[in-house]
């Protein structure tokens, strides 16, 4: 049982991380319509900055000006390299934000020079032993920032003036741009606060380790977050990031158990953790095509 | 007449071009001695010399840029230093107008190799090993001597193919004795990436492990941080074997040294070469690796004291370079050419082919302390020459790349006997 609450544990906080990538896809995909698959490159150059500033004005405060620079950085891709694509192909601008993902992460990768950087977080490899039980603070960590966030987004939407335009423009565009609602200002806040959650995950995905060349992969498993959830439910992508969290943890630390050749099971030498997400995106496919939060789309005929 | 003479001369012709075609590639790139030139290098010391073009194709921006950037520096540092006392005979070397980037991918390392191929006398670093024998085929067919910059077993067996140091397969067994006899170690586990790198040690240490009777985990992981490590450290902490191989990148060697230590793991941990970067010194993990990790690596650490390092740190302190433990194996690699080169240029073989044959006969090399006694011997059978040394060191926060010597050419009992067959990872 210490085993499995610990293994839960990693899932909820690796979970976390998955989840603040996921809303960061979702909430420009219900913006624009746009898949944006630069959020890797967000996600990456947030710890890489993060790396510079920490050293220089401590960790919490390098953490907060790092994610409010990529923010702007997404706000200023957007402009320059996706506005002017609007009213284009949706196949298009997804493309476009390929291309933007490679150019942002090389241009990333060469700060990052020769040796592993860290983001100098106060947490490290540091754990609390409950009862047996082996919980990382650096999941607590990632957790409860994630849970603050969460809610702050929550009452945003809820509450503010901006937050409801950007909820009238994902809801009906024309209709909220006939109100008076700058759609062209909503996409581009989309991208800034999709950005600096990447960069917000970034930083905690990179935290206990060095900063290595293929963080940004993080972000591609938060793909299989948002399909589970529904590609238009913020809630779907925390409850999506966090299945596939737990599932990842659970399965990993559990694989050797379960393959190792003494029982039903075949011996397999291949960790089948890191597939998880994909396994259970599938599963839910099959089931719900549109995701178990997601909006059906209707057709006429 | 003339008629007679204009038909002679056009079959004359028509016949020398029969012969040239007849010759093929190989005789052709000969003739114009491809990668050589009178003309001097872009960047010579001494304009009355001649060019030697070397090729390089590395890891610049992908995820093993750690290790290819300062590599290539040290390789371009050790070849400034040789234009600067005097080049190879009456040559200068260039290895700065053919450096490309693979960004760690295959096609792209075939696509760069395509695009210089022509203009190189050999390939004096080729990194990545499905990347390099993806071209190898086209490198033995151009007469190109390969220099690979990564240490498989496979290179031992592969004609053409100039490696140095000691082998991934042979490190492991020295790590796996060293475990055995310095720390009394009855239980080894060894963490690995799978494929030609991590399974090459993997296998080594198996070996080895079976020759010394100790109990043997084998745990097969993939690149990334502490939550990629997941299933190997609760592995380990289940296993708890005395001391952990560590066979993966330096991002790995944090993550799970780190987060085991933190979660009441109290065995020891040896890496191989490309497990240590001076970056860890600045992570969390840097007191667990202070007080638990050892490296074993082809070179000794920057701070060393040898003949070879001593000219290094003066060359890299003139370029401003910063002490990294690759830059040291770059110019240890180099100064393995360089004696090629030497030997090609006194014999008047400086050409493709040339070099093919000079391999064959080179039987030692001087590279002041960088490598063992031996090392460039490429003259005789595989198993004679195949090198066995390693360089023990620990981790010491004051040195310039947290890495300090604490044994010099070491040669575990498993290593020194073992007869290679075949690849360790085709084992």
């Amino acid at each position: 049982m210490t085993q499995f609450l610990s293994a839960l544990s990693i899932g909820l906080g690796s979970g976390a991380i998955y989840a603040l990538v996921a809303i960061g896809f979702v909430m420009i995909f219900k913006a624009t319509g746009v898949i944006s698959f630069a959020q890797p490159a967000f996600l990456m150059s947030g710890a890489i900055i993060v790396s510079f500033l920490a050293p220089l004005m401590g960790f919490y405060v390098g953490a907060v000006l790092g994610v409010m620079a990529i923010g702007a950085v997404a706000l200023l891709v957007e402009r320059v390299a996706i506005r002017p694509m609007i009213g284009k192909a949706v196949f298009t601008i997804a493309i476009i934000t390929v291309g933007l993902d490679i150019v942002i992460r090389t241009v990333a990768g060469m700060f990052l020079g020769t040796q592993p950087r860290s983001v100098g977080d106060p947490w490290g490899t540091d754990v609390w032993v409950i009862s047996g039980v082996v919980v990382q603070q650096r999941h607590v960590a990632a957790f409860v920032t994630a849970t603050v966030i969460v809610v702050a987004l929550l009452l945003f939407f809820r509450y503010s003036a901006v937050g409801l335009a950007m909820r009238a423009v994902a809801s009906d565009q024309e209709a909220a741009m006939a109100q008076g609602v700058s759609a062209s200002a909503i996409f581009a806040l989309s991208w800034a606060m999709a950005g600096a959650l990447a960069a917000v995950a970034g930083v905690f995905a990179a935290t206990g380790g060095p900063i290595g060349n293929t963080l940004w992969l993080v972000a591609l498993i938060a793909l299989p977050a948002i399909v589970i959830g529904g590609f238009d439910s913020l809630g779907g992508a925390i409850i999506g990031g966090l299945t596939i969290g737990v599932a990842q943890a659970v399965v990993s630390t559990y694989h050797n158990q379960w393959f190792d050749g003494s029982g039903v099971l075949p011996e397999l030498t291949t960790n089948l953790g890191p597939l998880m997400p994909w396994v259970i995106m599938l599963a839910v496919l099959l089931v719900r095509p549109h995701g178990l939060f997601g909006t059906k789309e209707v057709e006429r005929v | 007449m003339k008629s007679k003479m204009l038909r002679s001369g056009v079959a004359g012709l028509s016949a020398v071009a029969l012969v040239l075609a007849g010759c093929g590639r190989d005789d052709a790139a000969d003739t114009e001695v491809a990668g050589v030139t009178e003309e001097p290098c872009p960047e010579a010391v001494d304009q009355e010399k001649g060019c030697i073009y070397l090729g390089a194709i590395t890891d610049l921006t992908g995820p093993f840029s750690p290790i290819g950037a300062p590599m290539i520096e040290g390789s371009q540092a050790y070849w400034r230093y040789v234009n600067e006392n005097g080049g190879v005979g009456d040559y200068e070397v260039d290895m700065v107008t053919h450096v490309r980037d693979n960004t760690y991918n295959e096609t792209t390392h075939s696509q760069e190799y395509r695009e210089i191929r022509d203009q190189i006398l050999m390939l004096a670093h080729s990194m990545g090993t499905a990347h390099t024998n993806g071209i190898l085929d086209d490198t033995r067919q151009q007469n190109i001597v390969t220099v690979p910059a990564s240490l498989g077993s496979n290179w031992l067996f592969e004609e053409g193919v100039m490696e140095f140091g000691t082998s991934y397969c042979a490190e492991a067994m020295n790590m796996v004795d060293y475990a055995v006899d310095e720390f009394d170690a009855q239980s080894i586990g060894v963490v690995h990436f799978p494929g030609d790198y991590g399974d090459d040690a993997a296998n080594g240490a198996q070996i080895a492990a079976e020759e010394r009777g100790v109990e043997f985990f084998r745990y097969t992981t993939a690149p990334g941080g502490t939550d990629e490590q997941t299933a190997v450290i609760q592995r380990i902490l289940a296993d708890r074997p005395d001391v952990v191989l560590l066979s993966t990148s330096a991002i790995e060697t944090g993550a799970v040294v780190g987060a085991t230590v933190a979660q009441g793991f109290e065995g020891r941990f040896i890496g191989s070469t490309p497990t240590w970067s001076a970056g860890l010194m600045g992570s969390q993990a840097a007191p667990a690796l202070e007080a638990r990790y050892l490296h074993v690596g082809a070179v000794a650490p920057w701070g060393h004291d040898s003949e070879g390092h001593e000219q290094m740190r003066q060359v890299a302190e003139t370029i401003g370079a910063e002490p990294n433990d690759w830059f040291v194996l770059g110019w240890g690699a180099s100064s393995v050419i360089h004696g090629l080169l030497e030997q090609a240029a006194e014999n008047d073989q400086l050409s493709r082919s040339g070099l093919f044959e000079s391999v064959d006969s080179l039987s030692g090399v001087d590279t002041r302390g960088m490598f063992p006694e031996g090392a460039g011997d490429y003259s005789g059978e595989l198993n004679e020459n195949a090198s066995r040394e390693n360089i023990v060191s620990r981790v010491e926060a004051d040195s310039p790349t947290g890495l300090v010597l604490e044994e010099e050419w070491y040669v575990g009992p498993t290593a020194a006997d073992f007869e290679y067959t075949e690849a360790c990872y085709l084992m």
